[in-house]
């Protein structure tokens, strides 16, 4: 992971969710902090452990959550920013 | 305007019996629907084994081609551009070579074309009817299109594009009716709704009834004429659809596709429309894995029987709307770290 693929990762997924616009986005290093509508605040940040890789969120005033995988941390940070938000689900069909 | 040879006010009463004329089939359906997977069934029919093919794809990375298996010299690819847009030009002159290489001895007797998932008929129609270059010899026999009985539906509801391609059909193919129960439902009502002259028939995992083809099958009228093709607008934006060409030299693991899939299925939701190429696996690389995806639905990773280019290499094509090339990067170069990390430490 590199600061610069952080980022990426972090504004090229508000973008697909379409939220782009209502954010702002403050980052730096492995952190950034995501202000939703002057009203939801989310701070991101990234650590590699000796364990392995973690993605902590934090939502204000809400507790710490941490996950192993940005795919896990993904799907949390969804929750927040667009609870309503239709997700598709892999599906292998012959 | 001039009219062309046998030209009678109606594309579908040109008479096919003069036999100066090379017959040409277009088929066109929206994305993933299934086209390219009929024109490779076709083509391993012994009836169809003298036909040119010319493919017209959208996207910086032209693969519909490598799935067809026929020799390079009967197939045309026309990449990076669409032929309802803006290359049209290159379609006449795609014909034209084709035409060139026949009377040099190279014998074909019919051309499949196949157009983008994106393309509006109309202005195609238009080239192949009323060009000069190609109409001295060249007929539009008719026109197929693929509809997904799975998203074809929504596909119409929500992308003009789709709702056109069944509006300038002859022949509605419903692809994929093994995925669903009801076929005969909603969706064949929506296609008779838009365009109730086509005849609807089902292709069963890409075969169809060759008739459909080469003639034969009990034939409806269809009614646009050249006023009609004339009025639709010539140029058009494919709205917010774009599409993405993902290059990825390092080998992932097998795993870590998967994760991949899921995590873009998860981010884009129905963004994503369409999904497909070559994957570089590390436990297999001597030939690549066939990813297949048509909005959320994936056909059973397969393998392609050798490399169909030097370098061995992931090949994606993503279309859809809202998606970021260097985040699809980011993602999976993520994915994969995180995979390998795993691996490492479980050998530890």
């Amino acid at each position: 992971m590199t600061p610069g693929r952080f980022a990426t990762i972090i504004s090229g997924t508000l973008k697909a969710w379409g939220v782009e616009d209502q954010c702002v986005l403050k980052t730096e290093n492995f952190s950034c902090l995501i202000t939703l509508n002057s009203n939801v605040f989310v701070e991101i940040v990234y650590e590699e452990q000796p364990f392995g890789s973690i993605w902590r969120l934090r939502e204000k005033d809400q507790k710490e959550s941490v996950h192993p995988s940005v795919g896990a941390a993904l799907k949390s940070l969804a929750l927040i920013l667009c609870p309503n938000r239709q997700v598709g689900r892999v599906m292998f069909a012959n | 305007m001039s009219k062309p040879t046998g030209w009678s006010g109606n594309v579908c009463e040109l008479k096919m019996n003069q036999s100066e004329f090379i017959p040409l089939t277009l088929i066109t359906g929206f994305l993933g629907s299934g086209k390219t997977t009929i024109i490779k069934k076709l083509l391993q029919c012994e009836e169809l084994s003298k036909t040119a093919v010319i493919i017209n794809e959208f996207g910086e990375i032209g693969l519909d081609h490598h799935f067809i298996e026929t020799s390079d010299e009967d197939l045309v690819e026309l990449s990076t551009g669409c032929l309802c847009c803006v290359m049209r030009g290159d379609l006449q002159e795609a014909i034209a070579r084709l035409l060139k290489k026949r009377e040099e001895g190279w014998s074909f007797d019919r051309i499949i074309l196949e157009t983008t998932g994106m393309a509006d008929p109309a202005p195609i129609i238009q080239s192949l009817v009323l060009d000069k270059i190609s109409t001295p010899k060249v007929m539009l026999d008719r026109v197929l299109v693929t509809v997904d009985s799975v998203t074809g539906l929504k596909s119409i509801s929500e992308f003009e594009e789709c709702s056109r391609q069944v509006a300038f059909a002859d022949i509605l193919l419903l692809t994929k009716t093994d995925l669903v129960d009801n076929v005969e439902g909603p969706l064949e009502k929506e296609l008779m709704r838009i365009n109730n002259n086509a005849g609807i028939f089902k292709s069963d995992f890409g075969i169809i009834d060759l008739k459909l083809v080469l003639g034969g099958y009990k034939r409806q009228t269809i009614t646009f004429t050249e006023n009609e093709i004339d009025k639709h607008p010539h140029s058009h934006s494919h709205s917010d659809i774009m599409s993405v060409s993902l290059y990825f030299e390092k080998p992932i693991h097998a795993v870590t596709l998967t994760l991949f899939l899921e995590l873009l299925a998860e981010v884009l939701g129905s963004d994503l429309i369409r999904l497909k190429g070559f994957v570089y696996i590390k436990e297999a690389s001597e030939t690549p894995a066939v990813v297949h995806g048509v909005q959320h639905i994936f056909h059973p990773i397969a393998w392609h029987q050798s490399w169909p280019y030097e370098k061995k290499e992931t090949q994606l094509v993503l279309i859809g709307r809202n998606i970021s090339l260097p985040w699809v990067r980011a993602i999976l170069e993520t994915i994969e770290e995180e995979v390998e990390e795993i691996t490492r430490q479980n050998e530890n």
